[in-house]
């Protein structure tokens, strides 16, 4: 039980930076990044590069990655998605064109980076060792990742509680008419926000590297399910929903992998469905 | 005098000669008005394999081969079809099935139908290659599969069901009972192995696998204290719970029954401190440039992990890649130098050794074009050669024995990490090129 309470923990923490990134760009730009998982193997990546050639310590790389990640996710924001967001006449006509642009940008990524580096698995393992706790063992390469996890997803709280950027992409998000009468350059936010999610979504990536020595082009997918499954049951567009559902998530994850492997997944959806059937916005839903 | 009645001399010979004259006469008329051969300028081979998705990492390194006995071939003016009376170039269609059976199922049958290929290869992995073997059939089209092992399937070729289909590496009851039988060996001169916990990967490979190596122990008198699936296919799965489990029953050994994957499971293993006495591994591990490159820069590197390569790796044994030959002597350690020099186009690696049943890979290719060169591209005469003659490759005399591993003369079955750039045969020990090791002496410093 003690395993499962701590290990559950550590999942929950990394699941929910993770999943903070595809709420803020679902949330602010009304954009369902289906490519999120895409991201944080550009930033695993990256952290990969410098690791292996420059031998810079993955933590350190964080500063690199998420910044090279931010701008990429800009861009692509600029180029894909500002001219959707124009065409589109409602809500429902963007969110169903952003979402099959994304799945063409999820290929695009996979098969570029797939090209760059080939497809056998990469690893910049770090802090490979194993730590006591409690009488459990833990990977502490694990626990530094939760631990980061955890303060990085504070500190985006606190750029969105008491930053103007921060403020600006709340009122985008809650009202995004109002926001421009009120001076907004909301298209500007929709691509901040965008690059923010991700920025997220690469130093999850960056950490995760350090992690696992299979690391591959095609990791991404996986990510993203866990992301969506998180946001769903936190609640779309809440904050601290993806928060309090990644460490949901994290726990219903490592106890189904504790006991049946094979059923991981199915359990955490039949979990979200239930969920969604008792409360239909999720935990923190609007 | 003749005898009255008997024909003479001269009408003996008179009835010679017309005999003579009207046998060639026959035969020469039933040869020109056989059809011609239509007219071609090369010989079209494909393939669907996984280039893409979480198999990839392994057809690209197993299937190389592939790619090299064309180019092979080719150098040296083409493949020789009889039927030409002459050598004809190769070109070869390569699709990519992302890791996706269906997709294997849907361009094999392009490959067949609308591409009109001559020979096929196959795809990569038991499961994906299990899954295409009906067309085989459908299509009366022979094809060697290389990375493949399924008892299930090796009945149905056995009793002729599947006749066009034909396996290389050893079949699941094979190696159940190689590893029964090296375990009965340590377990009476090398130390105490009792117990053994198995963790499988939920695919055809790992449940077949699983089933039969402990089918096969438990037979034998061993004790399997578990046996643990894990989804199929994953890369960045987490094994540590798995991993508790284990440590907390302990077996003396540790068998998983899975791909590339195997890496992460043995890293998780030393980082949370259990070390069984043996962990043996499945296909994706015993690739040098596969583990090399994760751990460290080539042999003997160290990489983030803080592991020196070949520590972490020694005495981890594999239990399905055979028939597997040494590259420490004779004509296989110049196939195993030219193959390191030869690799560096084809992958993001400067040099490839090779694995244990690299030369066996190639050689089930060469059968292939033998036999080709010997019957034509008449699909059912080489299903016929396959199923019956032997072929002088690589590794010797080879034949192909339908529904059971390539037979080789210079091959073992069961291999060990034991120090090296690859790894050693160390069963039989009629063939083995190290002694083995046991108990496994730690994950590395």
């Amino acid at each position: 039980v003690l395993n499962i309470i701590i290990g559950g923990a550590i999942l929950g923490a990394i699941f929910s930076l993770i999943a903070v990134g595809l709420n803020l760009q679902y949330g602010v730009a009304r954009i369902l990044n289906v490519a999120h998982g895409e991201f944080l193997v550009i930033g695993a990546y990256v952290t990969y590069v410098l690791f292996h050639y420059f031998g810079v310590n993955p933590l350190v790389s964080l500063v690199i990655s998420g910044p090279i990640v931010f701008v990429i996710g800009i861009l692509v924001q600029l180029v894909v998605f500002r001219r959707i967001v124009h065409v589109s006449k409602s809500s429902e006509e963007l969110e169903s064109r952003s979402l099959l642009a994304c799945f063409g940008l999820m290929f695009i990524i996979q098969n570029v980076v797939a090209q760059i580096f080939g497809v056998t698995p990469v690893s910049a393992n770090y802090l490979s060792v194993g730590i006591d706790i409690l009488g459990e063992r833990f990977q502490l390469n694990m626990i530094v990742a939760a631990v980061m996890s955890v303060i990085l997803s504070l500190v985006l709280y606190l750029v969105l509680r008491y930053t103007t950027v921060g403020l600006a992409m709340r009122a985008t998000s809650e009202e995004p008419t109002g926001a421009q009468l009120v001076g907004i350059n909301i298209f500007k936010i929709h691509a901040v926000s965008f690059g923010l999610g991700a920025l997220l979504s690469a130093l999850a990536g960056s950490m995760l590297i350090m992690i696992y020595p299979t690391f591959g082009p095609s990791v991404g997918p996986g990510f993203t399910i866990i992301a969506l499954a998180v946001i769903i049951l936190g609640g779309m567009g809440s904050f601290i929903g993806s928060l309090l559902g990644g460490f949901t998530i994290g726990y219903v994850y490592y106890a189904s992998n504790t006991i049946d492997p094979l059923m991981t997944y199915a359990v955490v959806y039949i979990f979200v469905i239930v969920l969604l059937i008792i409360r239909p916005k999720g935990l923190f839903g609007r | 005098m003749a005898k009255k009645g008997a024909i003479t001399k001269t009408q003996a010979i008179a009835i010679l000669a017309i005999v003579i004259v009207a046998g060639v006469a026959g035969a020469g008329y039933y040869i020109l008005t056989q059809p011609a051969p239509p007219p071609r300028d090369y010989i079209l081979i494909g393939w669907v394999h996984a280039l893409t998705g979480p198999l990839a990492p392994q057809t690209t390194t197993l299937h190389i081969y592939y790619r090299w006995i064309i180019e092979d071939y080719n150098s040296t003016g083409g493949l020789y079809v009889p039927e030409y009376g002459r050598k004809l170039p190769i070109r070869y269609i390569e699709y990519d099935d992302e890791s996706d059976i269906s997709k294997t199922i849907t361009y094999t049958e392009k490959l067949i139908t609308e591409d009109k290929v001559d020979l096929l290869f196959a795809p990569c992995s038991t499961a994906f290659c299990y899954a295409v073997m009906p067309l085989y059939e459908q299509y009366k089209i022979p094809v060697i599969s290389l990375s493949f092992g399924s008892d299930i399937a090796g009945a149905k070729m056995k009793s002729g069901e599947w006749k066009y289909s034909f396996s290389v590496l050893g079949f699941p009851g094979e190696s159940g009972n190689q590893t029964a039988q090296v375990f009965k060996y340590i377990n009476s001169t090398l130390g105490n192995l009792k117990t053994v916990g198995i963790v499988y990967s939920a695919d055809q490979h790992g449940v077949e696998y699983a089933s039969a190596i402990a089918s096969y122990l438990v037979y034998y008198g061993f004790n399997v204290t578990s046996q643990q699936s894990y989804p199929p296919y994953t890369i960045g799965y987490d094994f540590s719970p798995i991993v508790n489990n284990l440590q907390t029953s302990n077996p003396d050994v540790v068998i998983q029954c899975g791909y590339v994957e195997c890496i992460f499971f043995a890293l998780q293993c030393k980082i949370m401190g259990f070390c069984p006495k043996l962990y043996m591994h499945g296909p994706g591990m015993e690739t040098p440039y596969l583990v090399h490159d994760i751990f460290g820069e080539g042999p003997g590197g160290s990489g983030g992990a803080g592991i020196t390569t070949v520590a972490f790796l020694n005495a981890c044994m594999y239990y399905d890649g055979w028939p597997a030959t040494s590259y420490s002597s004779g004509a296989l350690k110049d196939w195993a130098i030219a193959h390191h020099n030869r690799s560096s186009p084809y992958a993001p690696y400067p040099k490839m050794w090779p694995y244990p049943a690299s030369a066996t890979m190639y050689s089930a290719l060469q059968c292939l074009f033998k036999a080709v060169e010997k019957v034509g591209l008449d699909h059912d005469k080489i299903k016929d050669s396959l199923a019956t003659d032997s072929f002088e490759t690589l590794l010797g005399t080879t034949k192909l024995r339908p529904g059971m591993s390539m037979q080789c003369e210079l091959a073992g079955t069961l291999t060990q990490w034991c120090g090296g750039d690859m790894m050693d045969v160390i069963w039989p020990l009629s063939a083995a090129s190290h002694s083995i090791i046991y108990p496994k002496p730690g994950w590395g410093a």
